[in-house]
């Protein structure tokens, strides 16, 4: 029980450690594991070692938060990203799959007749059938144009397809679609999962919306801090100017790509609304 | 000249539980009563205001003694002179909760 126990509590620490950047995960994996050590031999009872062992979250948390520009490995290349995102919507889907009525739901959704109905509902105004995999499409629909809307009114300067290079070119619009595609998947399964435990549509609808809306948020965001020629992403951030002095000199932050294609500048405290991030070519193309 | 980092109440607590001799992250939160997610993130932003400087024992020691190595903490100049300030305008971890506590 209590070696079931220990393992549980150092998965625990590994998992959070996926949280913390890269360059201190490894000490920092260390000095939780070495801590819970002399815990568990300090005559504590079990509980407060599960206590102490919890703290464990609110410090990779912490850690996260102190460092938001160090990227994690998990999502620094395109393919390690769209990896991550199926992952966790594997996870999100075998979650889904342990109700009865979400199965029933998601076999019909595999069918060739989810696809048609999808289809048929983007082009006319639907409504009005009862049948589940209907209302299921309806509200994918419903929840995905509400989301786009939101996202587009409350981040103008996310207009990837006007201002940013990034998305120029096959290659960065197709790994936009993939990443929404694998985010969306993710997001309906783990709405579909909430909405059945909680027996609650509302909740479905909820999770939807708000899954959806910071999905493209965070899709956009992170494609515009991706190097347009590898779509990794660029790292080693480092800060020019004062916030306090903005006209002595402007208040920039520059990132370089892994790979040496160029630095991308984003202003910090910008004078002008709707600032644009500036992409610097530095000349190497592989 | 610089300024001294504002502390909450805990966070003097902390450097006070380090300043008396428990310098390990269990220690800490057996001697402040807090929780070890609180206590490791006022350890993390103490030690980036170089109140207090991390350590790992030696590692020959340990192995030596089939333990691992643990990280502990001690304060450094700064963490001291701040602790001293502190004492000295009355203001210690309790005084100040309790002026908190008392609005």
């Amino acid at each position: 029980m209590m070696k079931a126990a220990a393992v549980a509590q150092n998965f625990l620490i590994w998992g959070c450690g996926l949280i913390v950047p890269f360059p201190i995960r490894l000490e920092w994996i260390e000095q939780w594991t070495s801590e819970m050590w002399y815990v568990r031999r300090a005559n504590a009872r079990a509980g407060d070692v599960w206590q102490f062992c919890l703290g464990v979250v609110p410090d990779a948390v912490a850690i996260r938060q102190a460092h938001p520009d160090e990227v994690s490995t998990l999502i620094r290349s395109p393919w390690a990203c769209l990896a991550f995102l199926s992952l966790l919507a594997i996870f999100a889907f075998l979650g889904a799959v342990l109700f009865p009525e979400t199965r029933t739901v998601l076999a019909s959704s595999m069918s060739l007749r989810f696809v048609k109905l999808f289809l048929h509902h983007w082009m006319a105004t639907g409504g009005g059938q009862s049948d589940v995999l209907e209302q299921q499409v309806l509200l994918l629909k419903l929840t995905f144009m509400t989301a786009c809307v939101i996202t587009l009114i409350s981040s103008a300067k996310h207009r990837l397809m006007v201002h940013s290079p990034n998305v120029r070119g096959w290659k960065s619009l197709t790994f936009l679609v993939a990443k929404l595609f694998a985010g969306g998947a993710l997001v309906y399964f783990f709405a579909l999962a909430g909405g059945e435990a909680l027996n609650n549509f509302a909740v479905q609808f909820g999770i939807l919306v708000a899954g959806f809306i910071l999905l493209f948020r965070w899709s956009f965001v992170d494609h515009e801090k991706r190097c347009p020629i590898c779509l990794q992403r660029v790292c080693s951030p480092v800060e020019f100017g004062r916030p306090s002095c903005p006209l002595l000199s402007v208040n920039v932050r520059e990132y370089i790509c892994p790979l040496g294609h160029g630095v991308l500048q984003m202003q910090e405290s910008p004078l002008l609304e709707d600032p644009v991030p500036h992409w610097q070519h530095m000349g190497i193309d592989r | 000249m610089t300024e001294a980092p504002k502390l909450s109440p805990k966070a003097v607590l902390v450097l006070e539980a380090i300043s008396l001799g428990h310098v390990y992250g269990y220690s800490i939160m057996l001697n402040t009563k807090l929780q070890s997610g609180t206590i490791y993130p006022i350890l993390s932003r103490l030690e980036r205001d170089e109140l207090i400087l991390s350590r790992w024992e030696k590692r020959g020691r340990a192995e030596e003694e089939q333990r691992p190595a643990r990280k502990y903490y001690r304060l450094t100049r700064d963490g001291v002179r701040l602790l001293r300030k502190l004492d000295g305008a009355g203001t210690t971890a309790e005084s100040v909760s309790a002026g908190a506590g008392g609005r």
